[in-house]
């Protein structure tokens, strides 16, 4: 590869009627990562050209953009033979790929990201075990690049009450630390997590690789669940109620006994429908051996 | 050409053609479905946090069924297909937690080795069956015909579990379309999640997600919409006009599960593919393609 | 951020790294109304960030261990160019700084015990080195900060470069900062003004530092007439070759992978240190390595087109081991396509810091009356090279004393209007806005590239009086011909990086004339500085700092001799 061309977004919404893309030529060289060619349009073609970057090295996470879509870091995300460069989405633009995170870290902000201990350690230095921090170490890596917050689905929707996965790690790597003692289930109530679909769009999208379905929106479910009388703690706890009770879950069931009375008075026209087109079983399926499920469950239950 | 079947909750209720209309292409196909003896539910998204020890368990089961009859396990079902996937490369990485998951289940004389692979039935179509096998049993290929992928999140991601298909440039869904005599249309909301996990208490987001993609696909230039999962269906399908309410769209996207785009290609009519239970009437698309 | 005009406050913090934070932090809990402000933003754009080691004395490793040693270890490696002062300071003062990262929820490394793990860290006497969890260093300790700023609700504004001190009668009262987000130069009244804005690293063509090291603290603080000390020091290291965006992953020496180290290899495949150090080979100090590999440049032993290009060599390393011990290089290659088993990979000299700054005393005050400063804007306090966790240590320790003292300092003082000082404003509006206003002309990174090739051919770890006094020439050139021609590509106010840019560079001529002077003027050989003309050290004549002061409008250079207060070169050195 001798070339690469990049399609970039520019825009200067102080002087802009709207965006345009400009295309430029770069010379490829082998490594050649999304920064270094954003650097060599600004050094040698377009001196006027933004963006942010500061690290290199995945550690300061301001370099986010979108190459051909996806939401990457410019440092680490490899240079193709055709990029289409764009700023993150959903965020006002200040200029060309720079974009006003503000909104993110408010998010942040609101649910307390610091240690809140009320008691403090018996002696300094404290005597920490590794094994208590498992949870929390993946967590550490977070730089807040904003990536896994612009790939949401949820988030694209701008759904209100919504804070976004970047916001649940931050309250998550609180939670999970041993030394705080702050019960952080009502922020996170507030910031909106039960919105979360799991659909992985974030996990597929962390640079440093945080599962943060697993290590996150489960571990703030659990939580939950022990916690709130909530709709989704209902919902959790009933799903868990019908495998336990016939093996499979029947969906009309489950709506059934999850929806409010008012929920289930609104979507009568439509449960109608539904069964006119014989998509609602009354009753629904049992497994024939539910006696093998029983003694697992009891299993389970004795070695508690 | 031998699988065990796990359809998992949905097609057992609500989207019972699907399981039909699967049953009918695998003997088309000369594939074998060999029922197994009361698989339980996978567990979707809720059951691995409410109960962790039954959540494996019940589905090392299901594993446990499969190996015995030394076969690999097929989906129908996205979230069945990540939920197994997962479970079975934490079961075959993790020896201390196999040996657990099998103590629990001798109880009930079960026992799992890790020797199974969970396929969900488009790679199979893609893989075991091949392209050519396929084809030489299309009579009516769906020339002409514009069909937008809807993937299903879990069927993509994420990619350390499930491995086949790049989720940031997915082509297998769009292979099949092709396969079929289709032609795929590319939207921005190809593989993204119809929300259906979160229906029973916040449907309106769900219902919201489903309209953005509905809409997209159709100004995009679809005829319809095929999903290899019985849970996007449902919305897509079920929900296609809450969803125009909900955002102000006018979307008519007839939705098809996969195996009934395949049968429509194989030349099933509207009874065989049991088209009558959709909720957005494939009429028009019957019309289009001459097959009324 | 809005276009504000004018702001007041008790404390004015410039710069958002370890060290501006820190200040920030003990600013607000002394009570004080507290402003940072940021060329950047905040808890990302920082050179902390990347930073890995840090060393204290306390209840860990070995429990013989005392802070004399540690101080003696610091000296020692710093040449005995320390302010022994203020180097005790901060070494007596690293222990609760230890205690305190914890309280703002970062994790030491520990053993499964619970205890802290501390290592041998390369120059060091004992076992006191330590890092965070998954050895991300720097990165936890910014986080760390942030967490406490974020509590506190100290304001902070983004993306303002602050340009120049006003003064009154001598006094730092505030000072003049371009909102880059909209173009406007603001004005900011302040009671004390830390400056915690880095390093002036960027005069050279490759550095490990981010970019926003130009100096501009210091540049600031020199022309306001304050003294800067150790301007001739910086310490120069090797790193990746390629791609150019890795020009920055420092490669490290003093690694041991088991048995083993890297190889160093020159264009022959031979293997460098053989020739240089026999005995230590990549154990070598840094110096000795900086040497080894400027003499096979210049021998034209070396590849690429500026013939800079050296090699590391892993393939003999244990794969696992070197991916562990040497994780960012085994990465980092890795990324850039370079398989370490089968392939050598290229690396070139670096600049890692430059050690110069502003001169403090004991109370991080500056010689201007009101201007305090923290971090790698002051001169370094340690001498001319460091042990691993000097540069945090620096800037955690200062940067509360800066607080501190900076906080006391408000209670005392009054605010002096910025009308009172109106000539300096529109002076410096005036120059602020000149690259705006002309046409034409050259773009600051043509300018930047030219000083930044002139710095790189000139000013090497070995250097001479020929080569500096060309570089010299070239600098002040670059100063009278280029500089006033500065020009942008595109007026707009909004974001305008080139802009900044403009300024930058000339914060960067300034110091990197100094530098020179400086370097000039030391003419011995001693860690890391070297002279080619002068090759042995001479404690008679250079046991002394280089103070360097704007006086009358013209540069003065002082040598001032070192109190030797606590440790004396020994008869080995």
């Amino acid at each position: 590869m001798e070339k690469v061309t990049a399609r970039v977004f520019r825009y200067d919404p102080s002087t802009d009627d709207t965006h345009r893309y400009e295309t430029y030529e770069v010379p490829f060289e082998k490594g050649m990562r999304v920064l270094g060619v954003l650097m060599y349009i600004q050094e040698n073609v377009d001196t006027s050209l933004a963006f942010r970057y500061s690290c290199r090295r995945k550690r300061c996470g301001s370099c986010g953009v979108l190459v051909n879509g996806k939401p990457r870091l410019a440092c680490m995300e490899e240079a193709k033979a055709e990029m289409v460069i764009e700023p993150l989405p959903n965020l006002p633009i200040v200029r060309d790929l720079v974009v006003e995170t503000n909104e993110y870290e408010e998010r942040i902000e609101s649910i307390r990201p610091y240690l809140v201990r009320k008691k403090q350690p018996q002696r300094e230095p404290e005597k920490l075990l590794p094994g208590n921090f498992t949870a929390v170490r993946p967590l550490n890596q977070c730089i807040e690049c904003f990536s896994c917050t612009s790939v949401c689905p949820v988030n694209g929707i701008q759904w209100e009450g919504f804070s976004g996965p970047a916001t649940l790690i931050q309250l998550a790597r609180r939670m999970l630390d041993p030394r705080d003692d702050m019960d952080r289930i009502p922020d996170a109530g507030k910031a909106g997590f039960e919105h979360c679909v799991s659909c992985y769009a974030c996990v597929n999208a962390c640079p440093v690789e945080i599962g943060i379905l697993d290590e996150v929106i489960e571990k703030i479910r659990k939580k939950y669940i022990e916690k709130e009388a909530s709709l989704y703690g209902k919902y959790n706890r009933t799903w868990g109620d019908l495998v336990v009770k016939n093996g499979l879950v029947n969906p009309f069931t489950l709506m059934r006994r999850v929806s409010t009375f008012d929920q289930l008075l609104s979507n009568i026209l439509m449960g109608i429908k539904f069964f006119l087109k014989g998509r609602i079983s009354l009753k629904g399926k049992k497994i024939p051996n539910m006696d093998e499920i029983r003694t697992i469950q009891k299993v389970i239950g004795e070695k508690r | 050409m031998k699988f065990a079947y796990y359809p998992g909750c949905s097609p057992q209720s609500t989207t019972r053609e699907l399981d039909v209309v699967t049953r009918k292409i695998a003997k088309a196909l000369e594939i074998e479905l060999v029922n197994l003896n009361g698989p339980a539910c996978c567990g979707s998204v809720e059951m691995r946090v409410n109960d962790p020890d039954l959540f494996y368990a019940l589905n090392a089961r299901t594993l446990a069924m499969a190996e015995r009859q030394g076969l690999d396990l097929l989906t129908i079902c996205d979230t069945c297909q990540l939920v197994l996937s997962q479970v079975n490369r934490s079961l075959q990485k993790d020896g201390e937690l196999l040996d657990k998951i099998n103590q629990t289940l001798s109880e009930v004389q079960v026992k799992y080795s890790g020797g199974v692979k969970v396929k969900h039935l488009l790679w199979i179509l893609l893989t075991d069956v091949g392209p050519e096998r396929i084809k030489r049993k299309i009579k009516f290929p769906l020339t002409g015909l514009k069909v937008a992928p809807f993937y299903g999140c879990h069927i993509l991601r994420p990619k350390e579990a499930l491995g086949f298909d790049d989720p940031d440039d997915p082509k297998s869904l769009e292979d099949f379309i092709r396969i079929c005599g289709g032609e795929p249309v590319d939207f921005p909301g190809k593989m993204e999640c119809c929300g259906f996990h979160n229906l029973p208490y916040d449907p309106m987001l769900a219902v919201t997600l489903t309209g953005k993609y509905l809409q997209e696909a159709s100004k995009a230039g679809a005829h319809c919409m095929v999903t290899p999962c019985p849970l996007c269906f449902t919305m897509l399908d079920g929900y296609q006009k809450e969803a125009n309410k909900k955002i102000g769209s006018q979307v008519n996207l007839p939705v098809f599960h996969l195996p009934q785009l395949l049968g429509l290609a194989m030349g099933m009519g509207k009874d065989e593919l049991m088209l009558k239970r959709n909720m957005v009437s494939a009429d028009e698309i019957l019309r289009k393609l001459g097959r009324v | 951020m809005n276009g504000v005009t004018g702001k007041e406050t008790d404390v004015l913090v410039i710069g958002g790294g370890l060290a501006g934070m820190r200040a920030a932090i003990e600013a607000h809990d002394q009570g004080a109304s507290v402003l940072l402000i940021i060329k950047g933003k905040l808890g990302r754009m920082n050179a902390g960030i990347c930073s890995y080691h840090f060393a204290a004395v306390g209840p860990w490793g070995d429990r013989d261990d005392k802070n004399e040693l540690h101080l003696e270890d610091v000296i020692h490696a710093g040449g005995y160019l320390a302010d022994q002062e203020l180097c005790k300071i901060m070494i007596e003062e690293l222990k609760d700084r230890v205690f305190e990262f914890e309280r703002y929820g970062l994790m030491w490394d520990r053993k499964s015990d619970g205890e802290i793990d501390p290592y041998l860290g390369a120059g060091h006497s004992k076992p006191r080195t330590m890092s965070t969890w998954m050895r991300q260093g720097g990165l936890d300790m910014v986080h760390a900060y942030r967490s406490e700023m974020r509590r506190r609700k100290i304001p902070s504004i983004e993306d303002v470069m602050a340009t120049r001190l006003l003064l009154k009668d001598g006094t730092v009262v505030g000072v003049t900062a371009l909102d880059y987000v909209n173009g406007i130069l603001m004005g900011i009244q302040a009671k004390s003004v830390v400056i915690a804005t880095g390093s002036h690293h960027q005069v050279f063509p490759v550095t490990t530092p981010p970019p926003e090291g130009t100096g501009d603290g210091v540049a600031m603080a020199y022309r306001a007439g304050a003294e800067l000390m150790n301007m001739e020091f910086g310490v120069f290291i090797s790193t990746l070759a390629y791609p150019s965006t890795f020009k920055g992953i420092l490669v490290p020496t003093l690694f041991r992978v088991g048995d083993e180290t890297l190889h160093l290899l020159n264009n022959k495949g031979e293997r460098i240190m053989q020739r240089y150090d026999p005995e230590h080979l990549e154990m070598a100090t840094k110096d000795v390595i900086a040497r080894s590999l400027q003499t096979e440049i210049k021998e034209g032993r070396g590849d690429g087109e500026e013939g800079d290009i050296l090699y590391a060599d892993l393939r003999h390393l244990p794969y696992e081991a070197a991916r562990q011990k040497l994780s960012e290089v085994v990465f980092f290659a890795n990324k850039a396509g370079i398989d370490i088993k089968k392939e050598l990979i290229p690396i070139r000299p670096a600049v890692h810091e430059t050690l110069g700054g502003i001169r403090i005393n004991k109370s991080c005050e500056s010689s201007l009356p009101g201007l305090y400063a923290a971090g790698s804007a002051i001169g370094a306090i340690y001498g001319n090279d460091g042990i691993p966790g000097r540069g945090v240590g620096h800037a955690v320790v200062f940067g509360r004393r800066a607080g501190l003292f900076a906080a006391q300092r408000a209670r005392k003082s009054d605010f002096v209007s910025i009308e009172k000082v109106m000539d300096q404003w529109d002076e410096e509006k005036t120059r602020v806005f000149r690259p705006m206003e002309r046409r034409g002309g050259v773009r600051p990174i043509t300018v930047l590239k030219k000083l930044q090739q002139l710095v790189g051919k000139y000013f090497r770890w070995a250097k001479n009086e020929k080569d500096l006094t060309a570089g010299l020439k070239g600098i002040l050139r670059i100063r009278e011909e280029q500089l006033p021609q500065i020009s942008l590509s595109s007026q707009t106010k909004r974001f305008n990086l080139e802009w900044v840019k403009a300024l930058e560079v000339e914060n960067l001529i300034d110091t990197a004339e100094i530098m020179f002077q400086a370097a000039l003027m030391r003419r011995e050989t001693r860690t890391m500085f070297a002279r080619e003309d002068y090759p042995d050290r001479d404690d008679k004549n250079w046991l002394k700092h280089i103070v360097v002061k704007k006086q009358s409008g013209r540069m003065t250079l002082e040598a001032v001799p070192i109190k030797l207060l606590y440790v004396k070169p020994g008869e080995e050195d």
